[in-house]
C-alpha cells in the first residue's frame, strides 16, 4: 500500500476541516480575536464574556494580578475597583462582574507610558466575585475577588 | 447632576490621574419611576487618555460603570506641567473632554 499517499490524504482532510470551521465562525485566529474592538461587552453570561475577552488564549490565575476593592459595599452603585500587575508585557487589563447582566464592565488598553494600573466604580446587582485579567500576547492572568453588597445597584 | 472634575499629580516617578465625568451612564435596564418606561440606554463607550498629546490609555466601559464614572490611571515619566486630558464618547454619540495639568 502507497504509506506516503495515504498520509497526504489524511492531512488533506484535517486541513479541509479546520478551513470549514474557520469559514464558518468557528475558529476563529487567536489575534484576530483578541484585538477585536469592544469585544465581551455585549456577553450577557460571565462564560461567555469571558472566553471574548480571552480571546482562546491560554488563562492563569496569578496572585500577580492585584485586585483592590471593599469587601463588602453598603451601595452597589458605586463600588471601587482597582486593578494593577507587575507582569511583563501587559497589553489591557479587563474587570468583569461575575453576576451583573452584562458582566464585562471595563477595559483598560495600555498604551505606551500607561502603567498597568487602572481604577472605576462599577455598578454591582448583587454580591458577586470581581474578575480582573490582565492580557499579554500569549497569556491571560486571571485573578478573582469576592464583593458583598448590601444594597445592589441596579446594573 | 453632578460636574466634571480633574486631578493630575505627581505619585513618585508616575503621573497620577484621577477624574469624575459628569453622566448619567443609563444601562437601559432601569425604569421611569413616573412612567414605567424604560429609560433608553445612555452610557460612555470609550475614553481616550492623552498624555501631552499622546494618547496613553483607552479605556472601554459597559454600562455596568457607575454613574458620574470615576476613572483613576497612572502615566509613567509624567512630570510637573504636562498636560492630561480625557475624551470621552458615549453610546448616543456624544462626547466631550476634560483636561488638566500635572502639579
Amino acid at each position: 500500500m502507497d504509506r506516503g499517499r495515504r498520509k497526504l490524504l489524511e492531512g488533506g482532510l484535517a486541513l479541509g476541516t479546520a478551513g470549514v470551521a474557520m469559514a464558518c465562525g468557528l475558529v476563529v485566529p487567536r489575534r484576530a480575536r483578541a484585538s477585536t474592538p469592544r469585544a465581551g461587552f455585549q456577553a450577557t453570561a460571565f462564560d461567555q464574556a469571558l472566553s471574548e475577552v480571552t480571546g482562546g488564549l491560554a488563562v492563569e490565575d496569578s496572585a500577580r494580578v492585584q485586585i483592590e476593592a471593599p469587601e463588602v459595599a453598603e451601595s452597589g452603585a458605586q463600588v471601587p475597583v482597582t486593578v494593577s500587575t507587575d507582569i511583563e508585557g501587559a497589553e489591557s487589563l479587563c474587570i468583569l462582574v461575575q453576576k451583573n447582566p452584562r458582566p464585562l464592565a471595563a477595559r483598560f488598553v495600555l498604551g505606551p507610558g500607561a502603567e498597568a494600573y487602572g481604577a472605576v466604580r462599577v455598578k454591582m446587582g448583587e454580591s458577586s466575585t470581581v474578575v480582573a485579567t490582565v492580557h499579554t500576547p500569549g497569556k491571560v492572568y486571571l485573578a478573582r475577588r469576592e464583593i458583598k453588597v448590601t444594597v445592589g445597584g441596579c446594573a | 447632576m453632578a460636574t466634571n472634575r480633574i486631578r493630575a499629580r505627581m505619585d513618585g516617578d508616575a503621573a497620577a490621574v484621577k477624574a469624575i465625568i459628569a453622566h448619567p451612564m443609563e444601562t437601559g435596564r432601569r425604569r421611569d419611576s413616573a412612567t414605567g418606561k424604560l429609560i433608553p440606554e445612555h452610557y460612555i463607550t470609550e475614553v481616550l487618555c492623552v498624555h501631552n498629546g499622546k494618547t496613553v490609555l483607552t479605556a472601554q466601559w459597559g454600562p455596568a460603570v457607575s454613574r458620574n464614572p470615576y476613572l483613576s490611571f497612572r502615566v509613567r515619566g509624567g512630570k510637573p506641567g504636562d498636560r492630561v486630558e480625557l475624551r470621552w464618547t458615549d453610546s448616543r454619540g456624544e462626547s466631550g473632554s476634560l483636561s488638566a495639568t500635572v502639579d
